[in-house]
């Protein structure tokens, strides 16, 4: 077993780059889940502090008044403009609307904003939306207390805001989970790449080629090799996601577990494809960096695949990480065994695609050194 | 009688349009330390990979140790040790680690292994480097690494292709030291090279190789017996008429006279006592000269005499 023994000394020698590469992705993952949470993830509509200066006073006004008072929190005394650059610098305001005389016929408004803040331009959207309904409504024979009731509906708060990102909070180790496909395919190819290049490397091959071992046996001996690192890669990133979270993830676990072992035999089969090339230092970095990014991108880690456009999404469903994130999510809206099985398949399908990719320039660099 | 170790008949090795072996046939004893002399691209790489089978042949046969020489051929595998004309270890193992590898491949035995690993350390004279990675090594303490991983399992049959290329003098005579040390300790040694001094020193039979033909083979001496030329004179910084050069030419056994500058170099075929003859004659005519030596023939020339070309290209 020199073979075997050997693939794991030459493995321990890329540990410390893989361990920075894992320690990165926690850090990565926590920070993320917890940004997500607290951001996009729970979008919740939030009240602002509004000055209203109506110098219209007309039911048009009134009506307008009304809405925002639903919405925010509405002061209605009287500032002198001093007062009121103070209080914007002050963030005790944050935003001033003043509604301009036979503002019922010409709609004229204008307003002053809290500097700095988007709160402003979300005021903006909403007062836009309002009139733009109520103009219609208006201009289509209805009456202004039909007009206002019917737009309320319209504009009721919770279907204002559509999130692209998932409208549903998700756990932190639904990230962890999201992202990992990354870090695997990193980890294969600072792990599994060098040693398949060390053991292709033409004079080292020639001097194993001329001993005793067969081509079987070493082919065998790497496998074995590559079997056990895949599975202990998989195990601990299983062991880490425990760790970070197992009450979140407990139900779904062998889920979980199925998929990430899918994406880990398919980096794998990636890693060795690039390592039977003969690619080694920088330019194997480059390319480990270039294929990872490109296929978390295209394939929907780091950008929900609900904001890709129809040419991208047919490109996504190219790339095993696409596959893998689909399961995942699957997975976390509580899908059967039977709604991820077709996941699972074509992610064993991609490994088992590249496996071959693999054997065949293997064997055609074999060929081509012999003849 | 001795046994035949390497057979090759008739072997033909074709690079697409580039015909590297020639119908060439070798025939190796055991205990021979055997030169595979040539220029460079002469088919002396291209003979070792094919009876080594790492390369696939057009025609003919290679046996080794009286079986067929082959990819399968575990037996055989199993008496052979390579160094590789390129330094072919690991770089992310130690120098231990490294020649331990190469040996397990052979040694499945731990102890044994061990005191194997530990004499080749001894011999090629790495003790104090054996933790040290390959990139921390000099190109000739990467050479002697090199010939360790090849020859720590003690094989019966060794192939050395050119160990000494790229590597200072002292480390070279410690290798070449250590190539004849590992023959008289049984060993049956095939080296190739394109540096006929080392050739010269260390084999028992030489095979000269031009083109993928073996052109000469014998011992040294018998290989200078085939060419004409026996003795080569030379006078330097000499001022000489076309009427001496006539005259010296036409003592006994000169056969060709030719100046290159002020060097006159005189050739001579058998014979004894050459040099001082002509040194009589310059002395006689009183013809002023610098330096006079004489040089016996190299393998270099035979080479030339036998391909009308120098063995090494020339060195800046």
């Amino acid at each position: 077993m020199q073979v075997f023994n050997t693939f794991f000394k030459i493995v321990k020698k890329q540990l410390p780059v893989t361990m920075i590469y894992v320690g990165i992705f926690l850090v990565l993952c926590v920070m993320m889940g917890s940004s997500q949470r607290d951001g996009a993830g729970s979008y919740t509509a939030s009240s602002c502090t509004l000055v209203i200066v109506d110098h219209d006073k007309s039911e048009a006004s009134g009506k307008l008044i009304d809405y925002l008072s639903g919405i925010h929190d509405v002061k209605y005394e009287e500032y002198t403009d001093e007062q009121i650059q103070d209080y914007l610098y002050y963030h005790k305001i944050d935003y001033v609307l003043y509604i301009e005389k036979d503002y019922g016929t010409t709609g004229e408004l204008t307003n002053v904003k809290r500097p700095g803040t988007s709160v402003g331009i979300y005021v903006d959207n909403q007062i836009a939306m309002y009139e733009a309904n109520m103009r219609a409504l208006l201009t289509a024979g209805y009456s202004m207390e039909d007009a206002y009731a019917l737009t309320l509906k319209a504009l009721d708060s919770d279907g204002l805001v559509e999130l692209s990102v998932g409208s549903a909070e998700k756990p932190t180790i639904y990230y962890y989970f999201s992202y990992v496909p990354y870090v695997i395919i990193m980890i294969m190819f600072f792990i599994i790449t060098p040693v398949i290049v060390a053991f292709n490397k033409k004079d080292v091959n020639d001097r194993l080629n001329v001993s005793p071992i067969t081509l079987r046996s070493k082919n065998m001996q790497i496998f074995l090799g590559a079997v056990i690192i895949s599975i202990f890669v998989w195990i601990l990133f299983i062991a880490m996601a425990c760790l970070m979270g197992y009450s979140d993830f407990k139900d779904m676990l062998y889920k979980v577990a199925l998929n990430s072992l899918g994406f880990t035999i398919t980096g794998t089969a990636m890693a060795t494809i690039v390592g039977n090339f003969g690619v080694s230092g920088d330019t194997k970095n480059i390319i480990a960096n270039i294929a990872g990014l490109a296929l978390c991108f295209l394939g929907g880690v780091f950008v929900p695949v609900s904001m890709f456009s129809k040419g991208m999404l047919a490109v996504a469903k190219f790339m095993p990480t696409y596959w893998y994130i689909n399961t995942n999510d699957k997975i976390f809206e509580g899908g059967s065994m039977d709604d991820i099985a077709a996941g699972l398949g074509i992610e064993l399908l991609f490994a088992l695609a590249f496996f071959m990719v693999a054997a065949v320039v293997s064997k055609r660099m074999r060929t081509a050194r012999s003849s | 009688m001795e046994n035949t170790v390497v057979k090759i008949e008739n072997l033909v090795k074709r690079y697409k349009e580039t015909l590297a072996l020639d119908h060439f046939n070798l025939e190796i004893k055991e205990g021979e330390i055997f030169g595979l002399l040539g220029p460079n691209g002469s088919g002396k790489t291209t003979t070792m990979n094919c009876i080594l089978a790492l390369l696939t042949y057009d025609k003919g046969s290679v046996e080794v140790f009286g079986g067929e020489m082959n990819p399968d051929n575990i037996e055989a595998k199993r008496n052979i040790g390579v160094v590789m004309q390129n330094v072919a270890v690991y770089d992310e193992l130690t120098v231990y680690e490294n020649i331990d590898y190469f040996c397990g491949l052979y040694v499945k035995d731990k102890a044994t292994r061990k005191k194997y690993v530990d004499e080749a350390l001894d011999f090629v004279d790495l003790q104090d480097f054996k933790k040290f990675y390959p990139k921390k090594l000099s190109g000739g303490l990467l050479r002697r690494l090199n010939i360790a991983c090849g020859i720590a399992h003690k094989p019966k049959l060794i192939f050395l292709d050119e160990p000494t290329v790229a590597v200072d003098p002292q480390s070279r005579n410690k290798i070449l030291e250590g190539i004849v040390e590992l023959n008289r300790r049984g060993a049956t040694i095939i080296y190739t090279s394109h540096y006929m001094e080392e050739v010269e020193q260390i084999c028992t039979r030489i095979a000269i190789m031009d083109k993928g033909k073996n052109i000469a083979l014998g011992t040294k001496d018998e290989l200078k017996k085939m060419i004409k030329n026996t003795e080569t004179i030379i006078i330097e910084a000499i001022d000489i008429s076309s009427e001496d050069k006539k005259n010296i030419q036409a003592l006994s056994h000169v056969y060709e006279v030719h100046t290159e500058g002020d060097k006159l170099t005189i050739k001579c075929s058998g014979g004894k006592h050459n040099l001082i003859r002509v040194l009589d004659y310059i002395n006689e005519r009183d013809i002023p000269c610098g330096r006079v030596y004489s040089e016996l023939p190299t393998l270099n020339d035979v080479f030339l005499e036998i391909t009308g070309k120098e063995l090494r290209d020339k060195e800046a």
